[in-house]
């Protein structure tokens, strides 16, 4: 029996898109981060899209968030993945943030495993080199008290 | 026209996945018989009687199991087509193009069964349909029973 | 037993090598909503989606999952489908067995791709047998330039007879608002176009295109209230080689001719009472990958003998104001969105049906029209629409 050992490289330029670019150019330019909204439903998603789940509208209104948001529910990983930029163990969440309706996932950090609960208030860490990428939100980290 | 100038974000990937294929018992000995014999060998469909090369298990015409009993074919045989690549074009088991420009043949093996591989003869002049030609192979020690053991078809004056 | 369907809605996107301003799922949703549009239904009319296209090229598994808000398929029933190069036309024919079975209504029929993603060229590649010719293929180009060469040796044709056909396509292409190639090509221009692989020159080639289109079916009660000009799709059908006919593994015989294709248009004939297609078909989508593709296949499609098939471009019986028209819209060699490149053959051929193509609508009058598509994984469809029930 031949086992033959091979490999599929292959490299890919994903477009963003009208609304993806958007929220990443902002973030890049000066950390602000963009939610979109449903006129009939109001829902607010973040990251933004461009049609409504369940409305099917092409959205438009367009909302500034603050940043801070509340952990939802996380895990922790302790391997590591080749497409992950940084090693194991990560912990990471959902979030919602203030003023949305939906998750946002992203890492946690500068907080210990006994202090993580549903319901922490957390706030993002930026990366001072950004180039558009959801990675120029390092982590999320809880809000310093005072 | 707001959107005009918005800036268009790329995210650039390179996806690099590792694979492992099994080439299952009957194109496992034609491998090994390349690889061991320098042979092409193949089974045939009990029913309508073609060779099935390179061999497989079963007939996808007939829907019958494929015989065991198995022939030898080549390693001569006649160029049936031809054509000359022109153009690089990127090999995903490398994600580097190849040289070009490359001759390319379909093979007719003597006793039946296509293979389609690289020519020696480079020169457009001197390649034809029915020229005959003859499998070159890699030195024992460095075939590893697999398809690129065959380095590629020369020319034989017969 | 099934039900009469229709085709009550159509939309596509405009098609370019590249759409850096939207993502997937924004290139979709215009042409959803293009469909939409003409048939004056909103999402929440629709009852099952079907779609399709070529995960590979976009890097991207589970675009089914990716692209629900695009398409509007939230909590919907529907699949996805991928036959290769087949996908669009596979996505059409899915759409039709799922009205058709009466389970359902009203369905939307998506076809995309998204082809600046990657090299699709080396995306492609990957169907072939890692074990036994990965390390010798050429992809789609060395394929069709073998069977355009055996083709030309067996029915007499010359380059330029290619040529005439690419010159032709062109000129639907020019008239041709969602086209991507746009080239105003003369004869000269073709013939002094680089080699590819011989006797394919780079024009014959067809492109990369990124575009989407999708179609809206309905059962014959619902089809009539939707749309004053329903399409009725008539039927279809499917053929399928053994294995890709690469001859790494194959045939010799399912080379030249890819006989999956007049096996599918012979049985659709025969099911419809078609004993003269040259007289009794009106207009040809025909998903012809180059543009040898088209002097190749129309014998399979029973139109003329192998012999003959050049002639009909030189007589210009396929030409736009021809007696039987062939790719009026350019065709798939001037638009290449793969994943919906057999979606727009059907969408094309209903329109022209309408009457509604616009700047490349045939000077006949077309009553039955037949859509193909084919892919290299060897998927062949066949697909007959009709002006009256």
């Amino acid at each position: 029996m031949l086992l033959f050992p091979g490999k599929i490289i292959m490299d890919y330029s994903h477009a963003a898109g009208r609304v993806g670019s958007r929220f990443l150019a902002e973030l890049k330019k000066s950390k602000r981060l963009l939610a979109i909204r449903c006129r009939t439903c109001n829902r607010v998603y973040i990251p933004p899209r461009l049609t409504c789940k369940t409305c099917f509208h092409n959205m438009e209104d367009w909302i500034e968030l603050d940043g801070r948001g509340t952990l939802l529910t996380y895990t922790t990983v302790y391997y590591g993945e080749p497409v992950l930029d940084r090693e194991a163990p990560t912990t990471y969440g959902i979030i919602r943030l203030d003023g949305a309706d939906t998750g946002l996932v992203h890492f946690l950090n500068e907080v210990k495993q006994q202090d993580l609960r549903v319901g922490l208030r957390l706030e993002p860490v930026f990366k001072n080199e950004r180039n558009g990428n959801i990675l120029d939100i390092k982590y999320f980290r809880p809000i310093k008290s005072g | 026209m707001a959107e005009k100038s918005l800036e268009q974000v790329k995210i650039s990937i390179r996806v690099e996945i590792p694979y492992l294929w099994t080439a299952g018992k009957y194109l496992a000995r034609l491998y090994n018989e390349i690889k061991e014999n320098e042979r092409f060998v193949a089974n045939k469909c009990p029913k309508c009687g073609r060779i099935l090369f390179p061999p497989r298990i079963v007939c996808g015409r007939c829907h019958v199991r494929a015989s065991d009993e198995w022939i030898e074919l080549g390693p001569r045989g006649t160029v049936k087509d031809y054509t000359i690549v022109y153009y690089s074009m990127k090999d995903p088991s490398t994600g580097k193009p190849r040289p070009e420009p490359y001759p390319h043949a379909v093979i007719v093996l003597d006793g039946g069964g296509l293979i389609q591989h690289y020519l020696e003869e480079t020169d457009p002049e001197k390649l034809r349909v029915g020229m005959r030609v003859e499998p070159v192979f890699k030195p024992k020690s460095e075939r590893v029973g697999h398809p690129t053991d065959i380095r590629y078809f020369r020319t034989v004056e017969e | 037993m099934r039900e009469r369907i229709a085709i009550v809605g159509v939309g596509q996107t405009y098609h370019k090598s590249k759409r850096p301003d939207v993502n997937d799922v924004e290139m979709i949703n215009e042409a959803v909503n293009a469909a939409l549009n003409d048939a004056q239904l909103h999402p929440k009319d629709i009852d099952a989606v079907v779609m399709g296209n070529i995960d590979f090229f976009e890097g991207r598994y589970l675009s089914d999952m990716w692209t629900v808000d695009g398409i509007g398929s939230y909590l919907k029933a529907g699949f996805k489908v991928h036959t290769g190069g087949t996908t669009g036309g596979t996505v059409a024919n899915c759409g039709f067995f799922v009205a058709a079975s009466g389970l359902f209504d009203v369905v939307l029929a998506v076809g995309y791709q998204k082809q600046d993603a990657c090299d699709s060229r080396a995306a492609l590649m990957t169907w072939s047998d890692p074990v036994w010719d990965r390390h010798i293929h050429k992809g789609a180009i060395g394929l069709h330039a073998r069977r355009a060469a055996l083709y030309m040796r067996a029915s007499g044709a010359q380059e330029i007879h290619g040529a005439m056909v690419r010159v032709k396509e062109d000129k639907g292409a020019c008239l041709n608002p969602y086209a991507h190639l746009k080239l105003n090509l003369t004869i000269e221009d073709v013939l002094n176009s680089p080699p590819l692989v011989y006797p394919l020159r780079r024009v014959h080639m067809c492109p990369t295109s990124c575009g989407a289109c999708a179609l809206v079916i309905a059962t014959e009660k619902k089809a009539k209230k939707i749309s004053r000009k329903p399409v009725w799709v008539k039927d279809w059908t499917e053929a399928h080689l053994e294995k890709a006919p690469v001859p790494g593994i194959g045939s010799p015989e399912e080379e030249v001719s890819i006989n999956a294709l007049e096996t599918a248009a012979t049985k659709l004939y025969r099911r419809n009472g078609i004993t003269n297609p040259r007289k009794e078909i009106h207009l040809i989508e025909m998903y012809g990958p180059t543009s040898w593709s088209e002097l190749q296949w129309l014998p399979e499609l029973h139109i003329c003998d192998l012999k003959d098939s050049w002639k009909l471009i030189e007589k210009g019986v396929t030409e736009i104001d021809g007696e039987l028209p062939v790719n009026p819209s350019g065709g798939v060699v001037a638009t290449n969105p793969i994943g919906a490149s057999g979606t727009l053959r059907v969408a094309e051929a209903a329109l022209q049906i309408r009457g509604d193509a616009g700047g490349h609508q045939v000077t006949r009058e077309v009553d039955r029209a037949l859509a193909t598509a084919y892919g290299a994984g060897g998927w062949n469809v066949v697909v007959l629409l009709e002006k009256n029930l």
